[in-house]
């Protein structure tokens, strides 16, 4: 606490000489009087008034929770529109993949060949439900069509837990009513194995193709990381997609189980896991090669009897949908 | 013809000594003075028919009577500061001058808080000391003689309490010494002389020039409750 005398008054500033000789400018209070002395608080010495604490320290607290819960409903936000949490891959021929915000809104699509590419031009489905984006996309390649479309593949890699996701991409497979959808072939696969991405990325596919490749070497099939993005859509999921196999989360862990086992996709570890995808008791007997080629001729048997979506996909050459690619650059 | 403040001093002398019709004269020839810092406060073209006016007026008067003409200090900017405080007070008193106490009127210019509570601020009419005015009036004064005012002074004052010591020192060596006769002669600091006389280095001088001055003036006319505050600060390290 330091006293002073009030040493001059002016219109809106008094000036106090201190007892430490000093000369402040204080502003005028009605009051204050030349020679009229003062007590001020120096800023260390200030002594707090604790109803004034107390009042600033729960206001502080409340603006601190409202700043808490602001950035937490902002980064929610942020996450929710802003990251990836999905990834949506459409395999016709022109191969799309769409990458999916939690709020099940868009992030943005790639074209994963050049067919693709010529029919996304112009189109931005950023922020568009993923769902109404993929119709759209199809609806697209149908309203161009220059291709004998019928073999539709979607598949999705998501987490676990994302059941809304798991439950959109379920009515594609039964949506052959709809005006996009009718009369196509749609079948549907999803992971919840994040791995399928990476891999995807890496051997440069879509994450549907992927997942086909990953049942390739399960089954021991001729499809590798060069063939398979070639391979005719319809043939690749008649030979490796059984009926209801719709969730492959569990073949990239078969597949690293096999490989752990022998390091050999060809091994035994592979045998029990086609059979088991086959619903097939394993009995001990037979070798791996005797398994696959009872698995392929089933396979091939049951499509070409069930006259299933896949019977025309399964019955196409290899080399079919490059041609069709060919024909159909963009247009008639 | 002269005007009033050519050489006020000798004037003021006579009417001190009780020529009543030259106190008129004088008055008189300070309206448009008396008028003109009335309405630096007030801002009235109409000063002259105020109650300010009237008010700046019998403090003009009052100026006349307390100016002391053996201080060498001019008698314009004694009588300004006299009645600018006079008015500033009428105004003040008729609640004119009100506005509402903000948060920041609790601090002072370095940030310190200052107490409105303070001793014999109970409600009651704020007494004025006049002399108390007056000394300040002389002080300031004796600054604007070296060109310096309080604001300047309240930015110039050293921050370190030790070099605000050794400008009290040096300020009643002025004194002391008579140094300070030459000064308001030559409106200069005599700072070769002090400093062979105190031992400072000239450049220290020169750098705390206006707080010597101002402790000059203070120790010199200061009113007494302040000169008292240079006294003790002083010898507190004594």
């Amino acid at each position: 606490m330091i006293k002073g005398t009030v040493i001059s008054v002016e219109e809106s500033m008094a000036s106090v000489m201190t007892e430490d000789c000093r000369v402040v400018r204080i502003p005028v209070h009605p009051g204050i009087v030349i020679g009229k002395e003062i007590t001020m608080k120096k800023k260390e010495e200030k002594t707090v008034n604790p109803t004034a604490s107390r009042k600033r320290i729960a206001f502080l607290v409340a603006a601190a929770v409202l700043l808490i819960v602001g950035g937490a409903v902002l980064a929610q936000y942020i996450i929710g529109t802003q990251t990836e949490y999905a990834r949506i891959s459409v395999d016709v021929n022109p191969s799309v993949e769409f990458t999916i915000a939690r709020n099940l809104k868009v992030l943005s699509v790639e074209a994963m060949n050049e067919d693709a590419e010529a029919y996304l031009e112009g189109k931005n489905y950023a922020g568009m439900p993923w769902d109404e984006a993929v119709e759209d996309w199809i609806a697209t390649l149908r309203a161009g069509n220059h291709m004998e479309m019928n073999n539709v593949l979607i598949s999705g890699v998501f987490p676990e837990d994302a059941e809304r996701i798991r439950e959109q991409l379920m009515l594609f497979e039964n949506q052959g009513e709809t005006a996009a959808m009718e009369g196509l072939n749609v079948r549907v696969i999803y992971s919840n194995d994040s791995a399928v991405k990476k891999q995807a990325q890496g051997n440069e596919l879509s994450v549907g193709r992927q997942m086909l490749l990953n049942q390739s070497k399960v089954q021991n099939k001729e499809w590798n990381e060069q063939n398979i993005a070639k391979a005719g859509l319809g043939e690749l999921v008649g030979a490796l997609l059984g009926d209801k196999q719709q969730d492959q989360t569990r073949i990239n862990e078969r597949l690293s189980e096999s490989s752990g086992q022998g390091g050999d996709p060809t091994g035994e570890g592979a045998t029990v896991t086609n059979q088991e995808q086959n619903g097939e008791p394993n009995n001990g007997e037979g070798t791996a090669q005797e398994t696959n080629r009872e698995q392929n001729r089933e396979t091939e048997g049951s499509a070409l009897q069930s006259g299933s979506t896949l019977h025309e996909g399964g019955s196409e050459p290899a080399g079919s949908t490059q041609r069709e690619t060919a024909q159909n650059p963009g247009g008639n | 013809m002269k005007s009033w403040f050519d050489e006020p001093e000798s004037v003021i002398r006579k009417i001190q000594d009780g020529d009543d019709d030259l106190r008129n004269e004088f008055i008189r020839d300070g309206f448009p003075f008396v008028k003109g810092v009335v309405f630096r406060l007030t801002r009235d073209f109409n000063a002259e028919k105020s109650d300010d006016f009237s008010v700046a007026l019998q403090a003009f008067n009052r100026a006349i009577n307390r100016f002391d003409t053996e201080k060498g200090i001019p008698f314009e900017p004694y009588a300004r500061i006299i009645i600018r405080n006079a008015v500033l007070n009428h105004i003040r008193s008729e609640k004119r001058a009100h506005r509402p106490i903000l948060m920041t009127d609790t601090q002072n210019d370095q940030g310190e808080e200052v107490m409105w509570n303070m001793a014999g601020d109970d409600g009651s009419e704020i007494q004025r000391d006049l002399e108390f005015e007056e000394a300040m009036a002389e002080t300031e004064s004796k600054l604007q003689l070296f060109g310096l005012t309080l604001k300047q002074i309240s930015e110039r004052i050293p921050r370190h309490a030790d070099t605000r010591r050794l400008c009290v020192t040096l300020a009643r060596l002025l004194i002391q010494s008579k140094m300070d006769g030459e000064m308001m002669k030559t409106k200069k600091l005599p700072v070769k002389t002090l400093s062979m006389t105190s031992g400072v280095p000239i450049k220290t001088i020169e750098r705390h020039r206006a707080a010597i001055l101002y402790y000059e003036a203070i120790l010199s006319c200061g009113p007494e409750s302040v000169r008292y505050y240079a006294k003790a600060f002083e010898e507190e390290r004594k």
